[in-house]
């Protein structure tokens, strides 16, 4: 499986790669969402994982410009916002099985990964 | 029933608090994978797997940044907490610029503009409610920056003018229109609060605030 994050801080998400490294799953990441578009058109991710809030580009915003260049991609998308209103918004318009809170529970995150592969009906080999 | 004064006060608390909140919450995510990272290397370290002292260090580092990013912000916090004390005290303009600048921050980078609040050549102060000047401050700040292109600067500067203190906004980079500019009812509510004045120079691409030395 091959992922692609998306995040604006590199602290976080460099960290998160390389805990999913260790975890065998092959994780790229960028911090501008810009840059996440030209990632998709050179190599082919199972999912992508969006941060929802990020400057100029929000998470939802990205989706589509994702999706219009690679129309199998998958997301799940996180956020660090904590207002329960906030993650009822953006769960409505996202789904909430795919919607997570910072901080991230790697195995819940690796959970959405894997049900994501068998609907794709792939074999996850962690 | 809260009149407008409340209300705008509110709505600007409200909106910091819950910018400071995700501030917070960020710095937070950050340290939690930084500190799993760790545990991972002190797991394979204990499965038999080579350490590099290094990297631990570098990890390390990484969360005491993030704890002192976190401790510059809940100081941030607590200095607007008490700029409620007063409802007017002599204080340095300068200070009053540079807490809302750091506050601001979050906003203009989600909007990838800069806030520069350079060191006064005559710093000054104004015997003023500190509240709502950085209110009123934030609101030209707010108004402003939609307008502002991406990567250019908004310069925040005051000068002792008369009997009372200018603090400018200057945008540094594409110039706006005037007339895109429509400053919300909300600063000339809070000007008048500070007996103070409010517009926006198309000629000098600034917003500039007047108020006096002294509220009587």
């Amino acid at each position: 499986m091959k992922i692609l994050l998306v995040d604006d801080e590199a602290e976080f998400v460099s960290a998160l790669a390389e805990r999913l490294s260790f975890r065998n799953i092959d994780a790229d990441w960028v911090t501008r969402p810009e840059d996440a578009v030209p990632k998709v058109e050179e190599t082919c991710y199972d999912v992508a994982v969006l941060d929802i809030k990020m400057p100029r580009v929000d998470g939802i915003e990205l989706k589509k410009r994702l999706q219009a260049k690679c129309p199998d991609l998958k997301f799940i998308f996180f956020t660090g916002h904590g207002s329960e209103e906030v993650f009822k918004k953006g769960a409505s318009e996202i789904g909430e099985d795919y919607y997570l809170l910072k901080p991230i529970k790697i195995d819940h995150l690796i959970a959405k990964l894997v049900e994501i592969e068998k609907q794709k009906g792939g074999v996850f080999d962690d | 029933m809260i009149d407008s004064t409340g209300r705008i006060g509110l709505a600007f608390f409200g909106a910091l608090s819950a910018s400071i909140s995700h501030e917070i919450k960020n710095r937070m995510a950050i340290i939690h994978e930084q500190a799993s990272l760790l545990e991972d290397y002190i797991h394979m370290a204990a499965k038999g797997s080579e350490t590099d002292p290094e990297r631990m260090l570098k990890i390390a580092g990484s969360i005491k940044k993030q704890v002192g990013n976190a401790d510059v912000i809940i100081k941030n916090m607590n200095r607007l907490a008490h700029s409620t004390d007063d409802l007017k005290r002599t204080a340095s303009v300068e200070e009053i610029i540079d807490l809302i600048a750091a506050l601001s921050k979050r906003m203009a980078d989600l909007h990838e503009v800069k806030i520069a609040a350079p060191q006064a050549k005559e710093p000054c102060s104004a015997h003023t409610s500190p509240f709502l000047l950085m209110n009123l401050i934030w609101w030209c700040i707010k108004t402003i920056m939609p307008f502002v292109q991406k990567n250019d600067t908004i310069r925040l500067s005051h000068e002792k003018s008369g009997d009372g203190v200018l603090i400018r906004m200057t945008v540094e980079g594409k110039p706006i229109s005037e007339e895109e500019i429509e400053f919300p009812e909300e600063t000339s509510i809070l000007a008048g609060l500070l007996n103070g004045e409010v517009g926006y120079s198309r000629e000098k691409q600034q917003c500039v605030i007047s108020i006096p030395a002294a509220l009587p």
